[in-house]
């Protein structure tokens, strides 16, 4: 009895595996160390930022929150041309990285949704809602290049949801859907590189550089190495 | 089958955990770009104040000078006018 009782305990999963909790290390980490290092440096700032008497922290939001959604909708778009060139099999399944496209789709469509409707607070360029949510009539700033940014959201919408509806639709309407995936991409980049206010620093250009080199690699040996159809249109 | 269900299982583990990190990290780029804009718009708007406040100390600085040296003319002149009267 005492022998299974032993058995037993050396049976049981840990209840956090190993690699959550070495995660869970690495967020405390990234955390902490950046309110230890510059939340003292930053503080001024910010709260000039939120109380001054021209509250810029609407439009630094938007800035900031523009970038997460541009890298997390490039790691979208990297993750499903890995799925489709049969890269991203190594260490882990095809279900996994689809898992992790899917989550960055939609984790990016939010950033995205933030990005736009933080501007709502910003009173220098006084976006009304309509401006916000129609492309092209932003008239006070860039129409044309904040309506690439604003159709790319709208094209984003349904590439994403085709996941809740992928067995309800034929594998030519999956793939049309997800071919337009390259065209909100290519949205994006431009509507980030000619409406971004941040596009002349130098780690923006250089990170425009090195994610668009990425898709343009992955893309090509897409069209090149893999032309049969990826496993999950089956 | 067991082992490749525990694998299966930790596999999905560290999916989460990665999940994890890029929810993190994605609101880190946020919150820590929303920083660093605001430093550097703070650092900036006390740069040009600090500009603002130098120039008008070297133009108030000027203008007593220039003040000061009309006055010492103006008050001078009278005494030169005197003499040469004699």
């Amino acid at each position: 009895m005492f022998k299974s009782k032993t058995q037993g305990i050396d049976e049981l999963e840990p209840v956090i595996p190993m690699s959550t909790a070495v995660a869970i290390l690495l967020a405390t980490a990234i955390i902490t160390a950046t309110i230890g290092l510059f939340f003292e440096q930053w503080l001024p700032g910010l709260s000039v930022s939120i109380f001054g008497p021209q509250p810029k922290v609407y439009w630094d939001l938007a800035r900031s929150s523009a970038i997460a959604a541009y890298l997390l909708l490039w790691l979208a778009v990297v993750t499903g041309l890995l799925v489709t060139n049969r890269m991203g099999r190594g260490r882990f399944s095809v279900q996994n990285v689809v898992d992790l496209h899917q989550f960055s789709s939609l984790l990016g469509l939010l950033f995205g949704l933030f990005h736009g409707l933080i501007l709502l607070g910003d009173k220098y360029i006084g976006f009304t809602l309509v401006q916000v949510i129609v492309p092209f009539t932003s008239l006070n700033y860039q129409p044309l290049w904040v309506g690439l940014g604003q159709l790319a959201f709208y094209i984003a919408l349904p590439v994403t949801f085709s996941f809740y509806i992928r067995k309800t639709i034929t594998t030519a309407a999956w793939r049309a859907i997800h071919y337009a995936s390259f065209i909100l991409y290519a949205f994006v980049t431009v509507h980030g590189l000619l409406a971004g206010s941040d596009t002349g620093a130098l780690p923006i250009l250089l990170m425009y550089a090195v994610t668009n080199a990425i898709v343009i690699y992955l893309t090509v040996l897409r069209i090149i190495g893999s032309p049969s159809a990826p496993s999950l249109a089956k | 089958m067991l082992n490749r269900k525990s694998s299966s299982k930790s596999t999905k583990a560290g999916i989460g955990g990665i999940k994890m990190l890029i929810a993190v990290s994605s609101i880190a780029i946020t919150l820590g770009g929303w920083g660093i804009l605001a430093h550097d718009q703070l650092q900036s708007g006390l740069t040009t104040q600090t500009a603002f406040a130098q120039s008008s100390v070297t133009n108030t600085q000027q203008g007593l000078n220039q003040s000061a040296a009309s006055q010492v003319s103006s008050a001078v002149r009278p005494v030169v006018r005197t003499r040469s009267s004699r």
